[in-house]
């Protein structure tokens, strides 16, 4: 396994951090979003169903 | 103006976005992956930019390049729903404020990580492009709370766009900071009066990266910019409900 990393010398741990807060902070955003997203359409559709009900 | 108005209506922006946001999502994330395979496996690390630690630049620079180019795209939409009073500007802008946040975190903190080998410091408090890159995180935070402390959509749509209007001359301040300021941060290597100064092999990974993390952040903007549409059709629908009961 750890064959299959580069050998990024004596800052290998600064390089690291730096694509590990990368991937923390992008892949936080895009799931936050998606969640965000589905809560927004799940929310219409509830009170689309509401308005055909009172309808 | 009547393209524009054609393209703000949120009707046509659903349709489009339904199948050009994922559409960028692949794309985005693919070309993101392809430009860390070549920063961290493949490109050459580079002696007079201090080793491999050179490598961070592939997530540093698309960072610093979103960050601005976000706050810019929210200045822009701001002004247009300023003008033109057009909504989907205005969602527009709400929904780049979080997203341009993030970017510009990772370009912060990438950058404090970088130079705390290459100058031995994490931070400078009088470095103008560090502190200028500072305010602009303090300005898209900014926007979300003015926005937050309105009481009405308007207000707060009038009060955001104000403020992002206004925080749009920081933008210049950080591109052109290391040459008018004395600062520990290089200067442009890539977008340059005279061109890129940077070898090719370092450049187009590079290019690739900001494309990549260019069609991501479009695509997030895009997801947001929807859900907002939903949600204040929800309100409306509320409303009506509220009115009719």
């Amino acid at each position: 396994m750890m064959e299959l990393l580069p050998d990024l010398g004596k800052n290998a741990a600064y390089i690291w951090a730096c694509y590990g807060l990368g991937a923390f902070l992008i892949g936080g955003a895009v799931v936050g979003t998606v969640l965000k997203a589905r809560a927004a359409k799940a929310a219409l559709k509830r009170m689309q169903a509401s308005d055909e009900d009172a309808a | 103006m009547g393209m524009l108005s054609a393209f703000a209506n949120p009707h046509r922006f659903l349709a489009l976005s339904h199948w050009l946001a994922p559409l960028f999502y692949v794309v985005g994330a693919a070309l993101i992956a392809w430009g860390l395979w070549q920063g961290l496996w493949v490109v050459p690390k580079d002696d007079y930019q201090g080793g491999d630690i050179m490598r961070v630049m592939f997530i540093h620079v698309p960072a610093a390049w979103l960050a601005m180019a976000s706050y810019s795209a929210m200045a822009a939409a701001s002004f247009i729903w300023f003008i033109w009073r057009h909504e989907l500007a205005d969602i527009a802008a709400k929904a780049i404020a979080p997203l341009g946040a993030v970017w510009t975190v990772l370009c912060l903190a990438t950058g404090s990580i970088w130079g705390k080998p290459t100058w031995g410091t994490w931070w400078q408090w009088d470095d103008a492009r560090m502190m200028s890159v500072l305010f602009l995180f303090f300005l898209f935070l900014g926007y979300m709370a003015l926005r937050a402390a309105m009481d009405s959509r308007q207000k707060a749509a009038r009060a955001g766009a104000i403020l992002a209007m206004v925080g749009a001359l920081n933008v210049p301040l950080i591109k052109f900071s290391v040459d008018m300021f004395t600062s520990l941060h290089q200067d442009a290597s890539v977008i340059t009066a005279d061109g890129p100064k940077m070898a090719a092999v370092y450049l187009w990974p590079l290019m690739m990266s900001g494309l990549g993390h260019s069609l991501l952040f479009g695509a997030l903007v895009m997801t947001l910019m929807r859900a907002e549409i939903w949600t204040r059709r929800a309100a409306r629908q509320r409303a009506r409900l509220l009115a009719g009961a």
